[in-house]
């Protein structure tokens, strides 16, 4: 009987499984692995994406700071306000504008054209989502977006005439409510005169913020005619520096005359000499002494100017700039 | 019970088992397809994303105004060019062909080491891709300057271009799945569409 009933389970354990169950064992299995498979894999695929949606915020403000830098650096003013590039066109850049920069025109650094009805300028400001042209809908995200509005670039790396108010997006996902302002922030310095440096801050909807400063090169790259005030320093004739324009001006006698040019604050005032530095002397009044550039006197010989607010002072050997 | 193991399967089993594998083999199949058209045409938007990224690295690296005075510039021609090898026609970008315009400057994607002309999945066999494009037709041109930022006319013919300008690449036998290249002034995006009538939508931040 013993021997019976084990040949009988030895029998039955040998008979294995039938292929419905087989196919439920591993249709059951696969569900399971599926499952678990799936659910890992459904996290990594969203941490890679959100590692390469960072990877993509942090290239695209980068690029965006980037191209501000550039423009900077071939600009010859930054400024906030009243410059019309967009007179009926909305966005419009004299409201709300954060950055304003004139843009360097052609390969001689000639800055020829800041005072036509077509200026080369170019501004960033944030402006809603909702306020892009057609041709991005549903591309970008919002809540502001970072644009730029000024003419386009010719082949050749120069910008074209006409301002163009198309705002081309340089970065999308800009925090900012109340007609986004503060997703994209500059302080100018100085607050007055020519400005060449600002700090600026772009905060994303993420709250990661990038800080950057942009900086106008002190050069003598740039004469924008409404920017810069150039005078050529002579000795002898009595002339006084023509205003706005690139003209000659005269170290007068020191006595009895003194001659003086009145500064345009809005403009960099810089004075060339034909002479080195060491031919000249820089005084407090009309003898000598110490003076701070602000209140100047030049001489040579018996020629003299007074250098009211001056910017710069340009000799052959030697640059002198005032603190500002 | 000797007997009864080798009994085999029954008709009604491999009915059954057929079937089971049939539907499984036809779900499987169907979204294996859509798997492979959506990696094709993501893997030739990328191809055509990373061709313009390196002219565009190649302009801002070379094509810096040289001592002559020789301002520079890269441009790319993309087309739906024919392989003769092959006879079809495929989406390529290549370098573009010297400039005919007088005093414009020199192509820098031409210069040594060029870029390669480069048909878009010719390993994979993408040459059933539909190239298109926001507006022109075939071969469309990017011109990037040596700030990096993409010129708002042609190199070569001096053809103005309008921006934010959108390429697309599609399956002609899935128009469903499209994927798509935004060039615009300072950047280059890549997204998908489900239609024509739809817009390219893009991974945001």
């Amino acid at each position: 009987m013993k021997s019976f009933s084990s040949t009988t389970r030895s029998s039955a354990a040998q008979q294995g499984h039938t292929l419905v169950e087989l196919l439920i064992a591993i249709s059951l299995g696969s569900v399971v692995l599926a499952s678990l498979g799936g659910v890992l894999l459904v996290s990594e695929l969203k941490v890679s994406a959100n590692i390469q949606r960072n990877l993509d915020a942090k290239d695209a403000a980068n690029r965006a700071i980037d191209l501000i830098r550039r423009e900077a650096n071939l600009s010859s003013r930054i400024d906030f306000g009243d410059l019309d590039v967009s007179a009926s066109t909305s966005p419009d850049c004299r409201v709300n504008t954060p950055l304003i920069l004139v843009q360097r025109t052609d390969d001689s650094n000639q800055i020829t054209d800041t005072s036509s009805s077509n200026p080369r300028k170019i501004c960033y400001k944030t402006i809603p989502f909702n306020e892009l042209p057609s041709a991005y809908p549903r591309t970008l995200k919002g809540p502001c977006v970072l644009v730029r509005l000024g003419p386009g670039y010719k082949p050749n790396g120069d910008v074209y005439d006409s301002p163009d108010l198309t705002p081309h997006v340089l970065l999308d996902g800009v925090a900012g409510t109340n007609e986004c302002a503060g997703g994209f922030t500059a302080d100018i310095e100085p607050s007055s005169n020519v400005r060449r440096k600002a700090n600026m801050q772009i905060t994303l909807a993420s709250n990661v913020s990038y800080e950057f400063s942009v900086q106008i090169p002190s050069t003598l790259a740039y004469e924008g005619l409404n920017l810069y005030r150039k005078c050529k320093v002579l000795d002898g004739t009595s002339d006084y520096c023509a205003s706005d324009s690139y003209a000659s001006h005269y170290l007068t006698e020191k006595s009895p005359q003194k001659a003086k040019w009145n500064p345009r604050p809005e403009a960099e005032n810089i004075f060339y000499f034909l002479n080195p530095y060491s031919e000249y002397v820089l005084s407090k009044d009309s003898s000598s002494g110490f003076c701070s550039y602000a209140e100047c006197f030049v001489k040579r010989g018996d020629y003299a100017v007074e250098l009211s607010k001056v910017d710069a002072l340009i000799f052959p050997d030697k640059e002198i700039r005032p603190t500002r | 019970m000797k007997l009864l193991s080798r009994q085999g399967f029954t008709l009604f089993e491999l009915i059954i088992t057929v079937a089971v594998i049939s539907i499984v083999s036809s779900i499987g199949l169907r979204s294996t397809y859509t798997f492979l058209q959506e990696q094709k045409l993501r893997q030739a938007s990328n191809e055509l994303l990373s061709y313009l990224l390196a002219a565009r690295a190649k302009t801002l690296r070379e094509a810096n105004v040289s001592e002559s005075g020789t301002v520079k510039a890269c441009e790319v021609k993309i087309e739906m060019k024919l392989d003769e090898s092959s006879n079809t026609i495929s989406p390529t970008i290549s370098p573009s062909p010297d400039s005919e315009v007088p005093d414009s400057p020199a192509n820098v994607c031409n210069d040594y080491p060029s870029l390669p002309v480069l048909n878009l999945l010719t390993a994979s066999g993408g040459s059933d891709l539909t190239l298109t494009a926001s507006e022109g037709s075939s071969p469309f041109f990017i011109t990037f300057t040596r700030m990096g930022t993409v010129a708002s006319s042609n190199l070569s013919n001096s053809q103005s271009v309008s921006l934010p300008r959108t390429f697309y690449l599609s399956n002609p036998s899935a128009t469903d799945l499209q994927r798509c290249v935004m060039v615009d002034l300072n950047s280059l995006r890549i997204g998908w569409r489900n239609s024509d009538a739809e817009a390219c939508t893009y991974n945001g931040h």
